[in-house]
């Protein structure tokens, strides 16, 4: 039943939806393709027991978390009713292959540049597991190997190994995983004291959302409820490009961490452009109490210090004068990171493939992962800097800028390259453990 | 309640109680039944409007301009109930009347708004390539049919009433030249002048 009540039912949701993930960790993402769904079936009836819900948020202590999620093909694979199918938005339906054009998913980063088998309806079942150290993951990923291994009809097609640093940088050296939204009812605290909860149903299905409807459900109710939806996106980042760039723009180091900052909105320490504008400060970048309590609208309009087209202020206008309404656009992200370090200071591309694994939880690809990837990330209407992208990981052509707000003459950098690559991606419904269940049981 | 056929077909351009306004901006909505049987054709004559030069190359400044002295916001045409029926709708800078001479004056393409009537059961029989059809000399048919199915919004809200497309071009260029001036090394020291202040307040984004 669809119930009103916030009362979000944790023990049904999976809790990698809900949970940040432990910091450091080794992670690792693994695809299967269902060629018989009996199988297919049997694999999830296994796996239920290792999958972690929200009531057993991932601690250090604790060994390690496991979560699955189906692509509309992996529905299909199982057998799920034609009408069960039929339920599901149309974006999911197609895969995230089909939506190139909308992603700007286009040139580098269209499918058929994509790393096989990313793309193709062979991708089925995602499974992740994450542990805080490498010898706990390749336990649990050993147990989680027993479930389809030596099962005929199961195929492993890809794998991809993660990692999160003890400072959480990403590949360009930002401190990443820090700002999240908090969710009526989870008991999880947001990063941002100034952020009212978002409504539940934003992100599960079942509950009502910030427009005061359910969001729409994937049916049957059993197969709907507490689940949500994951977009999965492997992100090349050209890091020798990016340092290149800052250096071409910049006549010191210190003008280049500058830049830097001015392009995602935040030092790489963490601490936001918005608390000190002028020079970083690693303690507050490392405090989760302040470096995330922040708006923009009262002492920076015009974006001063947090510029407008940064990656930030675009991923998350918070209250800043914009067309539209950031709280319908929100996400929780669960990015890790993959492939080697560039040593620093290394300005020469190495060729070795190395970026985002960039993870989306929430209950509307249209309203909240496409939009915010089409209007705020390649686009910039909805705050009147027409068609600029955004300067970190907009599918830029080296025709655009980005426009740093400074008295008394904003500073324009021209010529943007694309630092950000799509190597792959797809769709994922990631269903309540009671939903897995009924899957684990279809009979047709 | 206004209804279709309120004003006498046979109006002049003088009439000016025609139309909707907001401001400066005036509206223009029409309903039409598509013959019988010429739905497919219908859609094609649409199609075929929108792919001129006129309403594709929006970025050329010959167009821009033309579109401009013309006054036209936009233009729409929506078929509904199954392809049987046409809405017509168009907001433009001034009153209808002479919005209508002006464009044909601009512009004296009044057949290619002929080509899509021809499929309503509105529009005057006869065949409009045909040399005697009073089409070929004079807009006149084609204004009559407009003015004889034009219905009243009821209401109408554009967000800038007061802003016309020449003031959009205008604005757009002048937007382009602040850049450029904000681009050049010295854009600073030149703008530090008293009689420039006003303009430093949007120097800074
Ligand atoms: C390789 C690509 C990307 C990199 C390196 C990257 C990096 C970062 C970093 C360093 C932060 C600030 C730290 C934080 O608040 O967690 C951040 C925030 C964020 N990013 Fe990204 N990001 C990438 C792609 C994306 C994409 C594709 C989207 C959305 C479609 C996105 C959405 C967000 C959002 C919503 C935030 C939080 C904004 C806030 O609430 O302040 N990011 N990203």
């Amino acid at each position: 039943m669809q119930t009103a009540s916030t009362g979000l039912e944790l023990s049904d949701i999976q809790s990698g939806a809900l949970h940040p993930r432990p910091s450091p960790y080794a992670g690792t993402y693994i695809v299967l393709r269902i060629d018989d769904r009996r199988a297919g079936r049997e694999v999830l009836r296994r796996l239920i027991p290792a999958l972690t819900p929200a009531t057993d948020p991932a601690r250090v202590d604790q060994e390690a978390w496991v979560a699955a999620a189906l692509s509309f093909q992996g529905l299909k694979a199982l057998g799920v009713p034609q009408a069960s199918l039929d339920s599901f938005p149309l974006p999911f339906r197609e895969g995230m292959a089909a939506r190139a054009a909308h992603l700007g998913d286009v040139g580098d980063s269209a499918p058929e540049n994509w790393e096989e088998p990313l793309g193709s309806a062979d991708v089925h079942l995602g499974i992740t597991a994450l542990s805080p150290d490498k010898t706990r993951l390749e336990a649990v990923l050993e147990r989680a190997q027993k479930t389809y291994e030596q099962m005929p009809g199961i195929s492993l097609i890809w794998r991809l190994d993660c990692f999160a640093l003890a400072t959480d940088a990403e590949h360009f050296g930002f401190k990443d995983g820090i700002s999240h939204p908090a969710v009526e009812g989870s008991g999880v605290a947001g990063s941002n004291p100034e952020e009212p909860p978002l409504k539940a149903g934003e992100f599960f299905f079942g509950y009502l959302d910030e427009t005061n409807e359910f969001p729409p459900m994937p049916q049957p109710e059993i197969l709907g409820h507490n689940g949500t939806y994951i977009v999965f996106r492997k992100l090349h980042q050209r890091v020798a490009a990016f340092r290149q760039y800052l250096k071409a723009n910049a006549s010191t180091a210190e003008e280049e961490a500058f830049l830097g900052a001015k392009m995602m909105g935040r030092w790489q320490s963490g601490a936001p452009l918005a608390l000190c504008p002028t020079h970083d400060d690693p303690e507050l970048g490392a405090d989760p109490k302040r470096n995330n309590a922040f708006m923009f609208a009262a002492d920076d309009s015009k974006g001063l210090k947090t510029p407008p087209g940064c990656h930030i202020r675009r991923a998350n206008p918070r209250d800043a004068q914009i067309t539209g309404v950031p709280r319908l656009h929100r996400m929780i992200r669960r990015g890790t990171s993959y492939g080697p370090l560039l040593p620093d200071g290394v300005v020469q591309d190495d060729g070795a493939e190395r970026g985002l694994a960039f993870v989306f939880v929430g209950s509307r690809l249209d309203r909240q992962f496409e939009f915010v990837q089409r209007e705020w990330m390649n686009d910039s209407s909805f705050f009147g800097a027409g068609g600029d992208k955004d300067p970190i990981v907009g599918d830029n052509d080296g025709s655009g800028g980005f426009t740093i707000p400074k008295a008394p003459i904003r500073r324009r950098l021209a010529g943007l390259p694309q630092f950000v690559v799509t190597r792959g991606g797809e769709y994922f419904f990631a269903p309540g453990l009671r939903a897995l269940r009924w899957l684990s049981e279809l009979d047709t | 309640m206004a209804t279709k056929g309120e004003v006498d077909p046979a109006a002049t351009a003088t009439n000016d109680n025609m139309g909707t306004k907001t401001g400066k901006r005036g509206e223009l909505t029409m309903f039409y039944t598509v013959k019988p049987g010429h739905e497919k054709a219908i859609r094609e004559a649409i199609r075929a409007f929108y792919e001129t030069p006129f309403r594709q190359n929006f970025e050329d400044p010959r167009v821009v301009d033309v579109n401009v002295k013309i006054g036209v916001h936009d233009v729409r045409h929506v078929l509904f109930d199954n392809d049987t029926r046409l809405c017509w709708l168009t907001s433009f800078d001034s009153d209808w009347d002479p919005y209508i001479d002006d464009t044909f004056a601009v512009r004296d393409n009044w057949v290619e708004y002929a080509k899509i009537l021809q499929h309503t059961n509105e529009a005057p029989e006869g065949d409009i390539t045909d040399p005697n059809n009073p089409i070929q000399k004079s807009s006149r048919p084609v204004k009559d049919v407009f003015n004889g199915n034009r219905i009243l919004a009821a209401g109408f809200f554009p967000t800038f009433p007061n802003v016309t497309v020449r003031d959009i071009q205008r604005d757009e260029k002048l937007r382009k030249a602040f850049e450029q001036v904000l681009d050049h090394p010295g854009a600073e020291e030149a703008l530090s002048h008293p009689a420039l202040q006003p303009l430093l307040e949007f120097a800074s984004e």
